[in-house]
């Protein structure tokens, strides 16, 4: 591997990205709590502030085609969330492959202690050019980065 | 009571449910295709589907009090499905605990049998009156 590559994967495993939303009325359910379905939006949202950190703006990528599909998804559910409620989203990088990253997305209510903990999350996406349909390397996606 | 509980365990673990849904426009994003959030919407529509056929109407549960909240969901995303596509899921029960509830979606196009995803989902029985959790198997047997 080349000395620059390692540099970004080592780059990438030292971000952590925080970002708070509140909870709307929409996303909850019959149950009074946000809906199960709903965490994978706020992973998104979580995904587009991680992505900005590294000055990638998702939004100005998806008008070149570039996406980021997403080809794994696990949350375990610890405890509720309620309109009212903030959301604040941990993004870590897990794990760097050659075209997949795995991003750690916890969901803690309103500030991150152990017993605000919501979901433990983690999403394995992919980085896509949809003019070529061809999947990015990650490294020389974020090669600019350092 | 345990000859009953081995029957419900029976009928749980041998009951196949295949449902179908065609995708709406506001499934799809960006990218074309669905969502991948809306996947969790389709295999709820399975886990209903499963339910309507062994406890007859799921909704009259939620209506006396009966949730049922989700513990932890894996999904494998394997292909997309699009607008105008027609949805088919299969669930099935992988594991029956004392307090949870395991289950198995497929996800297919049923246009090519594509398998869009896999879902594993762990479920908890609740009364929502009491915020106890239910045995699963006492739960079955009283409303099969």
């Amino acid at each position: 591997m080349a000395e620059h590559e390692k540099k970004v994967i080592e780059k990438l495993l030292g971000i952590e990205d925080f970002y708070e939303l509140a909870v709307r009325v929409s996303d909850t359910d019959l149950m009074d709590v946000v809906h199960s379905n709903i965490y994978i939006t706020y992973f998104d949202e979580g995904f587009i502030s991680f992505t900005s950190k590294l000055n990638k703006d998702c939004g100005a990528l998806h008008k070149e085609g570039i996406v980021f599909p997403v080809r794994k998804v696990e949350i375990e559910y610890i405890s509720s969330a309620t309109f009212g409620d903030t959301v604040l989203i941990h993004t870590r990088v897990l794990q760097v492959g050659n075209t997949s990253i795995t991003l750690s997305m916890d969901c803690y209510k309103n500030t991150k202690s152990a017993d605000t903990l919501l979901v433990k999350g983690r999403i394995v996406r992919l980085i896509m050019d949809l003019k070529t349909n061809k999947l990015i390397k990650i490294t020389d996606f974020f090669k600019d980065i350092i | 009571m345990r000859e009953l509980e081995q029957k419900v365990k029976k009928k749980l673990l041998d009951t196949r449910d295949s449902t179908t849904l065609k995708v709406r426009v506001d499934d799809t994003d960006l990218m074309q295709v669905v969502h991948f959030k809306n996947y969790l919407m389709y295999f709820d529509q399975g886990f209903v589907s499963f339910m309507d056929g062994i406890v007859q109407g799921v909704s009259k549960c939620v209506e006396q009090g009966i949730v049922f909240p989700v513990k932890r969901i894996e999904i494998i995303y394997e292909n997309s499905a699009k607008f105008g596509d027609i949805v088919l899921i299969e669930t099935r029960v992988k594991d029956i605990g004392k307090k949870s509830i395991t289950f198995m979606h497929d996800l297919y196009r049923e246009s090519d049998k594509a398998l869009l995803a896999r879902v594993e989902s762990v479920r908890l029985a609740m009364d929502w009156n009491t915020k106890k959790l239910l045995n699963v198997l006492d739960f079955f047997a009283k409303y099969m």
